[in-house]
């Protein structure tokens, strides 16, 4: 027989102190960084989607990438970025690298992304560049989409757009034929959308929840979630780094809160129903 | 084996002092608030004035005189701090929200209504009867969803009282899932943080 006087056992184990609960978090968490499982990582089709658009692009096409990743998001942006340039890559693509929302994405991008990319000997200038940031959001992401060459006079490396061969043919966003969306979605969207641009988005998980009506639509051609899509990105272009590294140990957080939760709800309804 | 890198040190140090803040808050959570929030602001400044200085007190120098407008409706923006002249800087606030609402009114009039609207008319006869179900469930969810926030009249009538109740238990299953993918993203970056500790600076592993 449960005792329910006072606070019960159930009562007492959903009220437990939020400190324990985080050792047990850091502590579960710990194991599988230390000690892989090798848990299954399935496909899912946002992913597969996104692979497919980007193997269609012709080889020697440019891509238009708005690498809109902060520190705080690096760790479910930065392997998307990684493993998305590397694809492009090794398909011959050339890459013009952008970003009008996060100020610091360019220098992650120079000093933590670059350096983990096999570029097939695409050189910077001709293979592949990287502008740096323009602040004004949607406004330069508008004045960029018409006209590049207005608002970008240089490139992040200080090298005058004249003596880069990869801007020879670029003076507006019509010519790109790939756009590869990093972080939100709605601005770019909207001031690239009416390009008809074929358009992947790689975004984190918080927000993804907003980019899903642009792939119902047809408007994206295919996400990449957090973490997650990161890691079976990693998987298809056969380069797995961080994110694989990662999902034995998101697996485990999430059969945690699962368990804590259902402990949580079961606690209350018992203290619940033991007060009526 | 443990790192000697000086940077990872620091990052470690820091690291652990925000998460100190699990037990209670402390003077080195704070020292480590702080210094993020220091960092932050002083790279933003820094990109700020670079970008001034690529995007037009270059090309002011290079002879073209129309960037003094934008740099001095920019420094108008400034007159805020001041009691007195405050009043100033509306004039560049409101050019800078008219111009900004102007170029997203006009893409998410084409991709955010009329795409979307465009979107949702789907087809409920179609020879797969799941997708006929899926498209129907779609239909329903949508305008059930949209006509939860009318507001302007209360609804006796069953029919559409019953629509909003519809589309409240709708509004409910999305923000179940955004909150699903919350503790994903959160739980992520503590991940991140747990492999910089344990693989980066420990060396264990």
């Amino acid at each position: 027989m449960i005792d329910l006087s006072e606070k019960g056992f159930l009562g007492r184990l959903a009220d437990v102190d939020k400190r324990i609960l985080y050792v047990v978090l850091v502590v579960m968490l710990s194991i599988p960084i230390l000690s892989p499982l090798g848990l299954p990582l399935t496909l899912g089709k946002e992913t597969k989607d996104t692979y497919d658009t980007i193997g269609r692009v012709p080889e020697g096409s440019t891509v238009l990438f708005l690498a809109e990743i902060a520190a705080y998001l690096f760790p479910e942006l930065g392997p998307q970025v990684i493993a998305i340039s590397q694809h492009c890559f090794n398909r011959n693509l050339k890459v013009v690298y952008v970003s009008f929302r996060q100020v610091e994405g360019p220098t992650i991008l120079e000093s933590l992304v670059l350096s983990k990319l096999d570029f097939r000997g695409a050189k910077y200038g001709e293979g592949y560049v990287d502008l740096g940031y323009f602040a004004g959001l949607e406004v330069s992401m508008a004045a960029f989409a018409s006209d590049i060459y207005a608002l970008v006079k240089e490139d992040y490396r200080k090298n005058s757009l004249d003596k880069l061969p990869i801007m020879k043919n670029l003076k507006t966003a019509k010519d790109f034929q790939l756009l590869v969306i990093i972080g939100v979605a709605d601005e770019p969207v909207r001031q690239f959308g009416r390009f008809g641009i074929p358009t992947v988005v790689g975004t984190y998980a918080v927000v993804a929840p907003e980019v899903y009506p642009f792939y119902a639509a047809g408007q994206v051609k295919g996400i990449l979630v957090g973490i997650r899509g990161a890691a079976e990105y990693e998987l298809l272009v056969k380069k797995p780094g961080l994110a694989v590294a990662s999902m034995d140990a998101i697996s485990v957080s999430h059969v945690l809160v699962l368990v804590l939760i259902v402990i949580g709800n079961v606690g209350y309804l018992y203290e619940r129903r033991r007060k009526k | 084996m443990i790192s000697l890198d000086l940077g990872v040190w620091i990052g470690a140090f820091l690291t652990l002092a925000a998460l100190s803040f699990l037990y209670r808050e402390n003077i080195v959570f704070e020292f480590s608030e702080k210094t993020f929030i220091g960092a932050s602001l002083g790279f933003a400044v820094v990109i700020g004035i670079k970008n001034i200085i690529s995007m037009a007190w270059t090309p002011l120098g290079k002879g073209e005189y129309l960037y003094i407008i934008p740099l001095i409706l920019g420094f108008l923006v400034f007159t805020r701090v001041s009691k007195k002249v405050f009043w100033v800087s509306r004039y560049p606030l409101a050019i800078i929200v008219g111009v900004g609402t102007g170029v997203s009114m006009r893409g998410a009039i084409g991709e955010q209504i009329v795409t979307q609207i465009a979107a949702t008319s789907l087809s409920v006869i179609t020879p797969d009867v799941w997708k006929n179900l899926d498209n129907a469930m779609m239909i329903i969810m949508v305008t059930t969803a949209l006509f939860y926030f009318y507001f302007s009249k209360e609804f006796k009538n069953p029919v559409p009282s019953t629509a909003q109740q519809i589309g409240r238990y709708v509004l409910m299953a999305a923000f179940g899932a955004s909150f699903g993918s919350t503790v994903m993203a959160r739980m992520t970056l503590l991940i991140g943080r747990l492999q910089f500790l344990l693989l980066t600076w420990l060396g264990l592993g």
